[in-house]
């Protein structure tokens, strides 16, 4: 469908049906849906970086394809990284998070299973999730928004907060459990190569 | 270069190049050595003075290059120390914006590839982990601290940095972890051949000599070893088929199997054996002799006579039987032996036997006569030439066997751990 932004008329493509928070990628306008969309302030640019994604960016994961439509630029103590919104087929969403060259496509565990309360875990704490092999905490961070550019099934203003825990295993799988506000999310994926994707409609990089 | 963004040292004023906006944290100017590093809101403060600038980098930082297929830009220069500050080593942060971050390290001229990892590998027996299918064997344990730096790095990097280091080997390959005290990181890499660094990164100067023996540095003597193995392998099951195959052609025929009579009173006997036939020249004979002895001993000299005329020469041995039973050396007893004998001639042959005997006890009951036994076997199943064309065959093998264990002992000596 499309959306005509409520600030400057563009006509903004909305790809997921999950789709509650909108940045218009002309006028950096944000839009959030209740019933119906209205407007809900102005968007940070993002800071200059180096990535070869961008929003329309197709890859391929376990044969289905994916788009990514959406992302947010997060910013801890020591680094950033960025979490892309994919879109699969069925509406199904996706969370590919990109970090210093490492990429990790997870999806949300319906329903969560038990972790250990966030408050007091630390590194080196084991997570045991039925059917996989234990992870072992590698980190934890309080993450802020920095920005986000296009769709979210869920409201992304920049600065919002969030508490982030990564979780590894001997498998290659990846485990994260992120906490904004009271929601608290379970995530479950892989940790992926660069070229394991097949990206399409990347973007150009100058130089390389 | 095009595109390029820098900024300007906050010491000396010199331009910074930023080759990974957005990844990068700290960056050490390459002019003065200050170090200056992104805040929380993304401003660039200067964290310290001017370091020394007492190391150079081999690798042009901002250049790249192609390394296994993929272009590299060499963006830091790290020099790290072990615990006591005397070891030293170099390691380049490389980048490529859709690969990720890889690290070049340089010790003693031995270069490792490596990249992070978040597989884990899992324990296994001991000292040993595995990892990616493969089993790893600790090398070293120890601390590395940072030196010095150059460049751009995507964490927060501080001179004298401490991290306790392990090191796994499966030679190419080594697993590294890197441990802080709040996270373990681990690091796969690959020994890379320095004429292969020299091609792809065009260094600014002399590459530094190899030094010892690294501790994942490929065996040159593995792959023979294993090659020469497998052949060796192969070779001797063909030495023993040939030679299952030559004998069973072989018919092992008794020709001559005599008790001859000897006088046990009289000290020296000559004895003479019926004839035997050879039908076949390069035949191989076996001969036995037997003698029930009793407290007595028996020096016998052969000679096997050829009786059909040839004029061939003939063939002299001796051998000595006895046995004692009781006496002051105890009992002792050697009444069998044999001679082997090869290639004789076609012909009827006989053995005279020169035989001379002494008693223990000379009294006249002890002496008795008895049969020599006298066996002669023609076409005799022989081990001895596989045996010799077997050590023959593994003489090469066996050499590079032990290249290859003293290439791995000068490799073990650096280790800490198993010493």
């Amino acid at each position: 469908m499309e959306l005509p932004c409520l600030s400057c008329g563009a006509a903004l493509r909305v790809q997921s049906p999950a789709t509650l928070f909108i940045v218009c990628s002309y006028c950096q306008t944000t839009m959030i849906r209740d019933q119906d969309w209205s407007v809900f302030g102005k968007m940070a640019t993002l800071p200059p970086e180096i990535t070869p994604l961008q929003i329309g960016t197709r890859g391929v994961y376990k044969g289905e394809t994916f788009e990514l439509i959406g992302r947010q630029r997060l910013q801890w103590r020591d680094g950033y990284w960025n979490e892309w919104c994919a879109l699969f087929p069925k509406g199904r969403i996706g969370w590919l998070a990109e970090a210093q060259g490492f990429y990790m496509l997870s999806f949300p565990v319906e329903p969560a299973p038990d972790v250990p309360n966030l408050a007091t875990i630390k590194a080196g704490a084991l997570i045991s999730v039925p059917g996989h092999e234990m992870f072992l905490v590698d980190d934890i961070k309080t993450a802020t928004c920095v920005a986000t550019e296009g769709e979210m099934p869920f409201p992304a203003p920049a600065r919002q907060e969030r508490l982030s825990v990564d979780a590894s295993n001997a498998k290659g799988e990846f485990l994260s459990v992120e906490k904004i506000g009271l929601t608290q999310h379970v995530y479950l994926g892989r940790y992926l190569e660069f070229n394991d994707f097949k990206f399409t409609q990347l973007r150009q990089l100058d130089g390389w | 270069m095009a595109g390029e963004i820098s900024f300007n040292c906050l010491q000396c004023g010199s331009p910074i190049a930023i080759h990974a906006p957005g990844q990068s944290l700290s960056y050490a100017c390459r002019a003065c050595g200050a170090l200056v590093e992104e805040n929380h809101q993304g401003l660039r403060i200067l964290k310290k003075a001017s370091q020394s600038m007492l190391w150079k980098p081999l690798l042009e930082l901002g250049s790249k290059n192609k390394l296994r297929g993929e272009t590299w830009q060499v963006i830091g220069f790290m020099v790290r120390s072990d615990g006591s500050g005397d070891y030293v080593w170099s390691e380049y942060l490389l980048f490529n914006p859709f690969q990720g971050f890889r690290w070049l390290t340089e010790s003693q001229g031995h270069w490792n590839f490596l990249h992070m990892t978040r597989h884990r590998p899992k324990s296994a027996l001991g000292t040993w982990v595995s990892w990616g299918g493969r089993r790893y064997r600790l090398f070293l344990k120890g601390k590395a601290r940072v030196k010095f730096v150059l460049g751009e790095f995507y964490w927060r990097v501080k001179i004298g940095d401490e991290v306790t280091v392990k090191d796994y080997i499966a030679p190419p390959d080594i697993l590294s972890s890197e441990e802080d005290g709040t996270e373990e990181m681990w690091s796969a890499g690959t020994y890379v051949e320095p004429e292969d660094i020299e091609k792809a990164f065009r260094p600014l100067h002399p590459m530094p000599a190899r030094v010892g023996v690294a501790p994942n540095q490929p065996s040159r003597y593995l792959e023979k070893r294993n090659a020469y193995l497998k052949h060796w392998g192969f070779f001797a099951a063909i030495l023993i088929a040939l030679h299952l195959l030559m004998n069973s052609f072989k018919q092992e025929t008794t020709v001559l199997d005599t008790n001859i009579l000897r006088d046990g009173k009289v000290p020296v006997q000559l004895l003479r054996s019926e004839s035997f036939t050879l039908d076949k020249s390069g035949t191989n004979v076996k001969i036995q002799v037997y003698a029930p002895l009793q407290n007595s001993w028996l020096n016998l000299r052969f000679t096997m006579v050829q009786e059909d005329g040839q004029a061939a020469a003939p063939i002299e041995f001796g051998r000595d039987l006895y046995r004692y039973e009781s006496g002051s050396e105890g009992s002792e007893s050697h009444t069998l032996d044999e001679v082997f004998l090869k290639h004789l001639d076609q012909g009827r042959y006989r053995l005279d036997i020169n035989s001379e005997m002494g008693w223990v006890d000379p009294s006249i009951l002890s002496k008795q006569d008895f049969p020599l036994r006298v066996t002669v076997k023609k076409d005799v199943k022989v081990i001895s030439p596989l045996v010799l064309c077997l050590i023959l065959v593994s003489l090469f093998p066996l050499w590079i066997l032990l290249g290859d264990w003293r290439f791995e002992s000068k490799r073990w000596a650096d280790s800490d751990v198993n010493g």
